[in-house]
């Protein structure tokens, strides 16, 4: 009954040190720069030395003078600020219906059988396919874009929902029932939680599925808009319009893939080990 | 404190009050949902545990010994028969029952912390208080300044003194352990069996121990009930009457531990036959 084998041993609380891993991110990050600056440089030289048709693909400097122009007529913000408008209106939507929805068919085997064939029937059918007939129904105004980039989003949102409810471990349920927990609490605190980060993967699949229907509807009928910009630049043979918004594009898609992910290592750090599956 | 058990089914002298646990005639069968045979996983079995005591259940692989313990937990619904505790029937899990898993069965989303105040938290613990029992039940099971890493985080020895903190934070009155230390290496396994005594004996409680390590009970038991393979049936049931802190190579200790290995031992073999 002695003191030092009953009262347990306090174990040393290790810290954090710099890993082989984050000293590899560094020099990978270097060697992209690296890359990216090269590409960029050789484009300039080759527009530079009329080595290509600058009326077909202008040079660095060409673009960046007509962003700054775009910038400075209010054209292009408003147009940025227009688009985004859309795909996050399209994506809240798709999320507000896809996660009750999800959450239904991955807790009811009822649900589950009535809804999954009406998905697997419909799901094959491209947004964009969509667009006409969301064109005839709603017309050629914000409604349409709406529903179009709603119907893109929802799939992702709604399957990688489904797949984490069925990921939830029994235990994890057994264990709550055995603290006490009441069914709305087991939900709530153990069920929810399980199911939370393919729910995270499934919002950013779907945004980015938000944001390619968002640009196809914007090339095929609207008046404003970051893919109205790019076929107006076209008609106008504007070339250099063109890149600002493709590259105003890729840059958008890449700032909204990035906070997504920012936000789901955030919540999601208790999952260290399992970081690099959720980059998918 | 030194607690002298009787050998053999005889009731002892202590529990002349109410037992804590009464099982009367618990059996269970399950049905098989695609092919509706039914598998019957314990006999009527018949048992009576007193507050403050420590039992332990040994008996080979699918005896039934686990299903034994999920139905005193209320996780699951025996065939037949009844579970009394402190003489009321249960009916289903509870707070006053609090369950050890071998998986750990932590919450990977919460910090040490978060998984012990689960159970507080649930019944609407004023958030205050919480951090108290999380500071004082991580300090209790040697955790203290690991309260906010995640169980990823932790080795298994480790993750098994949350579980054990986690279940004592919700002061059940019944420990119930479910192989908790099957999974870990010999060496921390037997450091785990030191502390669980030394954390028992500071919060009194009653313990259901099941494994499947003939010393880990012998070291561990008030009483130690062996069970048949399946359908699991008592077979026998040994007082362990020797002093904590016991020693493992003790004369005592490898006589009772013979015997309960022979009865074990017939039971594979009845097995085979």
């Amino acid at each position: 009954m002695s003191a030092e084998t009953t009262a347990p041993v306090a174990q040393a609380v290790p810290k954090p040190q710099r890993t082989p891993a984050a000293r590899r991110g560094r020099r990978e990050r270097t060697i992209g720069l690296v890359s990216v600056s090269t590409v960029v440089v050789t484009w300039w030289f080759a527009a530079h030395f009329q080595l290509v048709n600058t009326l077909l693909l202008p040079g660095p400097g060409e673009i960046v003078a007509g962003a700054v122009g775009l910038t400075l007529s209010g054209l292009l913000p408003s147009y940025i600020a227009v688009s985004m408008g859309r795909v996050l209106i399209g994506f809240c939507i798709a999320f507000a219906v896809a996660l009750p929805l999800g959450t239904l068919i991955g807790m009811s085997s009822a649900v589950r059988a009535a809804v999954n064939p009406l998905v697997e029937l419909v799901r094959p059918i491209p947004p964009i396919a969509m667009i006409p007939l969301a064109m005839l129904w709603l017309g050629i105004d914000e409604a349409s874009k709406y529903s179009i980039i709603a119907y893109g989003a929802f799939f992702p949102i709604v399957l990688s929902t489904v797949a984490g409810y069925a990921a939830v471990d029994p235990i994890h349920i057994r264990a709550a029932r055995t603290l006490g927990a009441s069914r709305w609490q087991i939900f709530r605190y153990v069920i929810l939680m399980s199911a939370f980060p393919n729910i995270i993967v499934g919002a950013r699949l779907g945004m980015g599925m938000a944001f390619i229907v968002l640009v196809a509807s914007e090339l095929i009928a609207a008046s404003s808009g970051l893919g109205f910009l790019i076929m107006d630049a076209r008609s106008q043979f504007r070339t250099d319009w063109l890149f600002v918004g493709m590259i105003t594009m890729g840059l958008l898609g890449f700032l909204l893939n990035h906070g997504l992910m920012a936000i789901q290592r955030r919540v999601l750090r208790w999952q260290i080990g399992s970081e690099q599956e959720l980059r998918v | 404190m030194l607690h002298r058990g009787n050998v053999g089914l005889e009731v002892p002298a202590e529990s002349a009050g109410q037992p804590k646990i009464v099982i009367s005639g618990v059996a269970k069968v399950y049905v098989d949902p695609r092919t509706g045979a039914e598998v019957e996983a314990l006999c009527p079995v018949n048992l009576s545990i007193r507050a403050g005591e420590f039992v332990c259940i040994v008996g080979p692989s699918g005896c039934g010994k686990t299903t034994l313990l999920n139905c005193i937990a209320g996780l699951v619904a025996p065939t037949a028969g009844e579970i009394l505790v402190d003489g009321r029937p249960i009916g289903g899990p509870g707070r006053n029952r609090g369950m050890v898993f071998q998986e750990y069965g932590l919450f990977p989303w919460l910090t040490v912390e978060g998984n012990i105040q689960f159970g507080p938290k649930m019944r609407g613990t004023p958030l205050r208080e919480l951090v108290a029992v999380s500071a004082r039940y991580a300090k209790l099971v040697g955790l203290s300044g690991w309260e906010h890493r995640f169980p990823s985080e932790l080795s298994g020895g480790m993750k098994q003194r949350v579980g054990i903190a986690r279940a004592l934070a919700n002061q059940p009155d019944v420990l119930l352990m479910d192989e908790p230390f099957g999974a870990l290496d010999a060496m921390t396994r037997d450091r785990m069996q030191d502390e669980l005594l030394g954390i028992l004996r500071a919060d009194r409680k009653t313990c259901v121990f099941v494994t499947h390590s003939i010393p880990e009970a012998v070291f561990l038991a008030d009483r130690i009930v062996v069970m048949t393979a399946r359908p699991g049936r008592i077979k026998g049931l040994f007082g362990v009457p020797i002093p904590h802190r016991r020693d493992r190579a003790s004369p005592e200790f490898a006589a009772l531990y013979r015997t309960v290995d022979t009865l074990l031992r017939d039971e594979a073999v009845e097995d085979r036959a």
